[in-house]
């Protein structure tokens, strides 16, 4: 049998119904990624009025800079404590009220309106609470013994990124977890109850591997959430203090472009950060995805 | 001889409804094969799901080879069941599927092999061990779900509709593989189902449940030849039982619902009287009771004729060459109370069939 391929007499319509699709991705991806790799082999004055071509200079000028290695070097550890703890947390409260009976909605709502919460604002509010004046934790930490001061200290400043980070994350995960859950069919689960004895054992055996399609698609999204979306944290609760300590590459490339207005090392940085996302991706769907599914 | 399983009292209740199961008592020997049935709701899977462990029971208990196992977790209870869905894990291959329960009560590796290798020859599976359960047709999957259970060699089988989910073909093979393999294996088995006709090829004895209660436990023969009560009468046996709603006006004599009176055997006084005649049960030639011919379906080894007595209907199932005729008789026919569904008189046919054969 031969698959005969339908093919639709057509002239200029379907390529206009995609038309606006295109435009947009054209405008706002493909535009400034092109400019930014642009901008990455040039160097510009301070007011935007003069720039030279310079080669890879910004590139080799920007590996002999030990604060960028640094950041380089947060940035991983950070996307990859946040990614963990976050996951890690939220499948545990995901398994837990999916078990509940009495009042299973009420804890789904408990534990998914902090998604609503905006960046900048849960920022603003751990700002609050961390406050080394007014914080309620910070004071508590105090107490504790523990002089917490995320001012001076770089552990203390990244433990309080990764902890409102991880927050702010864990509803989404939890959402997905949930779904992902209830989509395992019941029988399934008391097939696992009468062949295994262990709870512990049945969840690593039986429910962890059927969630692993979720978790690969979360760990994707988490990564990219620590990468790029944490932006907003850190810049209302540490602006990469102290010395640089909390700045991730994406913040960096704003504090290099924006304030300090060297353009041209800022776009480096981008284009490196997009090189960086599409090997992650694609390392990703090349080796993960072939395993996670079943 | 021992009871494998013995339930008594068994209670179950979801929240403030009316109970679900309402006293449930069986005993079952060894190497029996039960059928649980009755429409949806009856209390038949709530049945199944208590003895397996997933339901906790209101009250009651349950013993299986002289343990009581009412408080134990479904993995201690030395059981294995076959599901609906067939329940299979879709991440391992169908050698891990049938492993797994082996794998996690300590056998070692030699013991499971031989084991998996064993029963995957008995189905004719081996050569879909190392396949995940997707790439399998729906039959294959039965299966393997059959293969799982077995390979365990528990003390007791269960059956939760495992053949619905199949096509009108399969299900009669599986039905037969079923059949010859718990034979063959001597395991004592509980199967629920709401096709009658799978309970009477299948069972040992026949539990016919309604709304939670025991209608009648019996073998297939007593619950077709001696139904206990109007319930089981009309459940069980296709095409199903005719019944019409007679007046008795003393000395044998009932009023039929065409008007016509006629003499008949045994009648009970009742006022509430309702006579059944199965389809198989009535002679054509029996120029008796007067009939209209609605409509015949033709089945190629036999026919059903559509008939109506008055207002009510009525289906003759013959395999003579006849189509048209206009008087008919009772064979065979059971009396029952229409207002309670309780069978009325004695099994008058049992003993009258027993002495022809």
């Amino acid at each position: 049998m031969t698959a005969q391929k339908q093919k639709l007499p057509h002239g200029i319509t379907p390529y206009l119904f995609i038309l606006p699709q295109l435009v947009i991705i054209a405008v706002f991806f493909f535009w400034p990624a092109a400019q930014a790799v642009h901008m990455s082999f040039m160097l510009e004055d301070p007011w935007g009025l003069a720039s030279q071509f310079v080669g890879f200079e910004n590139y080799a000028l920007l590996f002999s800079d030990s604060s960028y290695g640094r950041s380089f070097i947060f940035t991983l550890v950070f996307s990859f404590l946040v990614s963990l703890i976050s996951l890690a947390l939220a499948l545990l409260l995901a398994v837990k009220a999916n078990s509940v009976l009495r009042a299973q909605k009420s804890y789904r709502v408990l534990l998914t309106w902090v998604y609503a919460v905006a960046p900048a604002v849960a920022g603003l509010g751990a700002y609050f609470i961390f406050n080394r004046q007014i914080g309620v934790l910070s004071q508590a930490f105090n107490d504790m013994g523990w002089a917490f001061n995320p001012e001076t200290d770089p552990f203390d400043a990244s433990f309080m990124l990764i902890l409102v980070a991880v927050w702010k994350q864990v509803p989404v995960n939890f959402i997905f977890f949930l779904a992902g859950l209830q989509s395992i069919p019941k029988s399934l689960q008391e097939a696992a109850q009468i062949d295994c004895q262990s709870d512990s054992k049945r969840f690593f055996t039986i429910t962890f591997p059927l969630l692993a399609p979720t978790s690969f698609f979360l760990l994707v999204i988490n990564l990219t959430y620590a990468f790029f979306e944490t932006f907003g944290l850190i810049d209302t609760l540490t602006q990469g203090r102290p010395a640089g300590a909390t700045t991730t590459l994406v913040y960096k490339v704003y504090q290099d472009g924006f304030l300090g207005a060297d353009l041209g090392s800022s776009s480096a940085q981008s284009v490196i950060l997009m090189i960086l996302v599409l090997v992650l991706t694609a390392i990703q769907f090349r080796f993960i995805e072939r395993r996670v599914h079943y | 001889m021992s009871k494998q399983l013995n339930i008594s009292q068994l209670v179950k209740c979801y929240g403030n409804n009316d109970p679900a199961v309402q006293g449930f008592n069986l005993a079952v020997e060894e190497g029996e094969f039960i059928v649980l049935v009755g429409p949806s709701g009856c209390g038949k899977s709530t049945i199944l799901r208590s003895i397996a462990g997933l339901e906790t029971i209101t009250s009651g208990s349950i013993s299986l080879a002289g343990k009581d196992v009412t408080h134990l977790a479904p993995a201690k209870r030395d059981i294995a069941m076959v599901f609906q869905n067939y329940a299979l894990y879709p991440h391992m291959s169908v050698y891990e599927n049938l492993a797994y329960g082996l794998k996690n009560r300590g056998y070692n590796k030699a013991d499971i092999e031989q084991r998996v290798q064993q029963a995957a020859a008995m189905l004719q599976i081996t050569d879909y061990l190392p396949r995940k359960p997707k790439a399998l047709s729906g039959g294959q999957r039965q299966r393997v779900a059959m293969g799982r259970a077995m390979v365990r060699e528990p003390a007791l089988f269960l059956f939760d509709e495992p053949l619905s989910n199949l096509d009108a073909k399969l299900r009669a093979h599986m039905r037969l593989e079923i059949k010859k393999l718990q034979k063959r294996l001597g395991v004592t088995s509980i199967y629920v189902t709401h096709d009658q006709v799978e309970a009477m090829t299948l069972a040992d004895r026949i539990v016919v449940l309604n709304g939670g209660k025991v209608e009648q436990i019996g073998t297939p023969e007593e619950i077709y030849h001696n139904p206990a009560s109007h319930f089981v009468a009309s459940f069980m046996g296709t095409p199903a039982m005719n019944f019409l709603p007679v007046t008795a006006l003393g000395n044998n004599v009932v009023r039929l619902p065409n008007a016509q009176e006629l003499h008949l055997n045994n009648v009970p006084n009742n006022e509430h009287l309702l006579i059944g005649v199965r389809p198989e049960h009535i002679d054509l030639h029996g120029h008796q009771v007067k009939v209209e011919i609605n409509l015949t379906e033709e089945l190629g080894a036999s026919r059903l004729i559509h008939c109506q007595v008055g207002e009510h209907p009525l289906t003759v199932a013959t395999n003579e060459p006849i189509t048209k005729f206009n008087a008919i008789a009772f064979n065979q026919y059971y009396w029952f109370d229409s207002k309670t569904g309780a069978r009325l008189g004695d099994s008058q046919f049992i003993e009258e069939e027993a002495a022809r054969a």
